[in-house]
């Protein structure tokens, strides 16, 4: 029976149940919700579906296959961990919005037509923005409010392009749109105008080059619980469903090398390292949409195997940053620094969390990014296994160094602050734990993955190779260091892409407004002007002096009564 | 708060400083050492890389690596585009990985030219912390 419904309900209609529990309780309701979600998705027979019928449409409200698996799966588990990372808060709006937002994300990588993933993308989008709300302040307000409305867009593209393909095909399967199998290869060019709205879609949550803003904008606005939610569940929705509807979409592989490489160069100079993190989530992105776009088994494969080890270290980073903004109150580099005498635990968490990210060999982004660069390898894509190589160095900077230098280490701050509360500890031991045991053991993983694979990462040449480029990377870290070459953290705003609409666009609307005005106002002038003028000599005419009203000679009354007559003579021979 | 602040602090806490920044000069030479080991291990497993590539380049060639077993049977699996089912013993299959220290200088280049970078980008995008908010 529970096998029929979506899953990711009991999380959704459970939510809706918390706010009885009261504050103290609801965190621990959210916790009990996650797991038994994840216990219903576990026991779903393999391959299942559910088709109901609405308004004469069959909708496939449930489809578990092994793509829906892996991201239903990887998705429970980050709510559970960031459930037990935010048990300490009281706050049971941002339990009841956790909750949903997970919820349906689970259940939109879980349907099989695109209604239903429509109705679960909103859905996410809508609970989601409460996590960024609940931080309380005018300035997450307002960035929650520019989420929410790209956001909602991306919906409403979603939605409009699904009505347009179902006019042209009358299916509303959410598959491949270009009917490909893998190893195929399609171009843009092919896609019809609904797949395109659609693929604009996906792209504006999975925050392609251009589009992407919405992520540095509102991420590091959110709460520091609501942001380890928020890193796991919108951006991988899109990974997900790119994968399944534009696997082998060549633009995606450099619309993905785009996406690997302007973040690094950004994430060098942010101060902020919620932000840092929100541009290195958007680099890791880039590789997995390269997988998408190269189409083939191992690349997609190494999509999915990316996507979910990605989700746990980048909740790993971002909990370990969210118990430094809950201890300090910032994550600001300027304000941070010696952490690591008052937070030892977090710091050693905080650099697993980078190392996997990094690919260090023994933790999971080694297993997982390698299948990636390896497809780029046997597809003979010099140039974009050289920008993923690139990337990779970048990652070492941004998250491998930047992240744990500056936080932890680099000048002591002096601030001596609590260790995090024992739940963040516990989440993070978790995430670590999960990261390390992917690294180590990575068969289970590789078993789940969409194809079958018998990858092997671990070959000497291989380790060596990364080793070597992640270890020189760290050295040329320490030679900029030494030789004072290494930006100093400042504190600043640096303006990206949000630019456009936060400064240009109401500059330019201001501008065209006062344009606008002083036309008008011109106009007004003149035309008044002109009138006055009229009345002006109207009234000069028929004054006592003016041609109208002075008295007027006879000689020339004769003269124009003689004209007058002339004319009727001539009128009247006519 | 102020800098001013953070330098005192700073200074107190000089006393009790960790056991890491009273060693920085060691991690840097682990570091260093872990470098060469890195590259030491790469000329150690030479033949490795020298047979992976004429593999990957289809030249018939004796294989001579009877040694490193623990690789020889390492197969990658890449889905239809497979290279007549040859096994491969590294991901990717480019001639310039062959090239000594190759990852190694361009992990070091890679990371100065990202940091270069941006720098440079501040010259064109930084501006003040409340630059939104006036």
């Amino acid at each position: 029976m529970i096998h029929n419904l979506p899953p990711g309900l009991i999380m959704i209609l459970g939510a809706l149940l918390l706010p009885l529990l009261g504050q103290r309780l609801s965190a621990w309701g959210a916790l009990v919700l996650s797991s038994l979600s994840l216990f219903a998705f576990w026991t779903t027979p393999d391959f299942h579906t559910v088709t109901l019928n609405l308004f004469g449409q069959d909708l496939s409200i449930v489809r578990i296959d092994r793509w829906s698996w892996i991201f239903g799966l990887v998705f429970h588990l980050a709510a559970i961990t960031a459930s037990i990372y935010a048990l300490h808060v009281k706050d049971t709006k941002q339990h009841v919005a956790g909750m949903i937002y997970a919820g349906s994300a689970i259940a939109a990588c879980c349907a099989g037509d695109l209604i239903t993933l429509f109705v679960c993308w909103e859905l996410t989008a809508v609970s989601s923005v409460f996590l960024i709300w609940a931080n309380g302040t005018e300035t997450a307000y307002r960035s929650g409010m520019r989420y929410l409305i790209i956001q909602v867009t991306s919906g409403v593209l979603l939605l409009s392009g699904a009505i347009i393909h179902f006019q042209q095909t009358g299916s509303l399967v959410f598959e491949n749109f270009l009917g490909l199998e893998p190893g195929q290869r399609g171009a843009i060019s092919d896609l019809g105008f609904g797949p395109l709205l659609i693929l604009i879609a996906f792209g504006i949550k999975g925050a392609f080059p251009l589009l992407h803003n919405w992520l540095q904008d509102s991420y590091p606005n959110g709460t520091a619980t609501g942001t380890v939610f928020l890193s796991a569940f919108t951006t991988k929705l899109a990974i997900y469903s790119l994968a399944r509807g534009f696997a082998g979409l060549e633009e995606l592989i450099w619309i993905g090398c785009a996406m690997t490489l302007f973040p690094i160069v950004f994430a060098v100079i942010e101060n902020d390292l919620r932000r840092v993190l929100a541009y290195s989530l958007n680099n890791q992105l880039g590789f997995m949409v390269v997988g998408i776009g190269i189409g083939t088994e191992l690349a997609l494969n190494g999509t999915a195997a990316h996507a979910f080890c990605h989700i746990i270290y980048k909740s790993l980073l971002f909990m370990s940053m969210g118990a430094v903004l809950v201890r300090v109150g910032t994550t600001k580099a300027t304000e941070l620094g010696g952490l690591h005498k008052s937070m030892p635990f977090t710091t050693v968490f905080c650099m697993i969390g980078g190392g996997a990210i990094a690919g260090f060999p023994l933790l999971s982004g080694f297993v997982s990014k390698s299948m990636i660069i390896s497809a780029a390898g046997h597809e003979q894509m010099f140039a974009v296994w050289i920008v993923l190589l690139i990337a990779s160095a970048g990652v070492m900077e941004h998250s491998g160094i930047k992240i744990p230098f500056f936080a932890f280490f680099a000048h002591d701050s002096g601030k001596r602050v609590k260790e995090a509360p024992w739940n963040m500890l516990t989440a993070m031991a978790i995430a670590s734990f999960c990261c390390i045991a992917i690294g180590v053991y990575y068969q289970p993983l590789y078993d789940m993955l969409p194809f079958e694979t018998h990858y092997e990462p671990y070959t000497a040449a291989h380790v060596i190779m990364q080793l070597q480029l992640l270890l020189f990377a760290a050295l040329a870290f320490v030679f900029l260091m030494k030789a004072n070459l290494y930006p100093a953290e400042i504190r600043s705003t640096n303006l990206d892409t949000d630019w456009v609409y936060r400064r240009l666009l109401p500059r330019l609307f201001a501008y065209i407004g006062k344009l606008v005005r002083l036309v008008d106002s011109l106009f007004r002038v003149a035309c008044l002007a002109m009138i006055k003028r009229f009345l002006n000599w109207l009234s000069k005419s028929c004054s006592a002096q003016g041609w109208l009203g002075s008295t007027w000679s006879t000689s020339s009354m004769a003269f124009w009564a003689a004209v007058l007559l002339g004319v009727f003579l001539i009128l009247y021979y006519l | 708060m102020k800098t001013k602040d953070d330098n005192s602090k700073g200074g107190n806490s000089s006393s009790d400083a960790s056991w890491l920044e009273r060693n920085v000069n060691v991690v840097i030479a682990g570091l260093v050492i872990a470098c060469i080991g890195s590259l030491i291990a790469q000329l150690w497993w030479a033949p490795l890389f020298a047979e992976k590539h004429v593999e990957a380049s289809h030249v018939e060639a004796s294989h001579d690596d009877g040694t490193h077993d623990e690789t020889s049977h390492d197969e990658h699996a890449h889905g239809e585009s497979s290279h007549d089912g040859a096994s491969h013993l590294h991901p990717a299959e480019f001639a310039v990985e062959e090239v000594f220290g190759f990852e190694a200088m361009f992990g070091f280049a890679a990371f100065v030219a990202v940091v270069f970078l941006g720098t440079g980008l501040r010259l064109v995008i930084m501006r003040d912390e409340d630059y939104y908010d006036s």
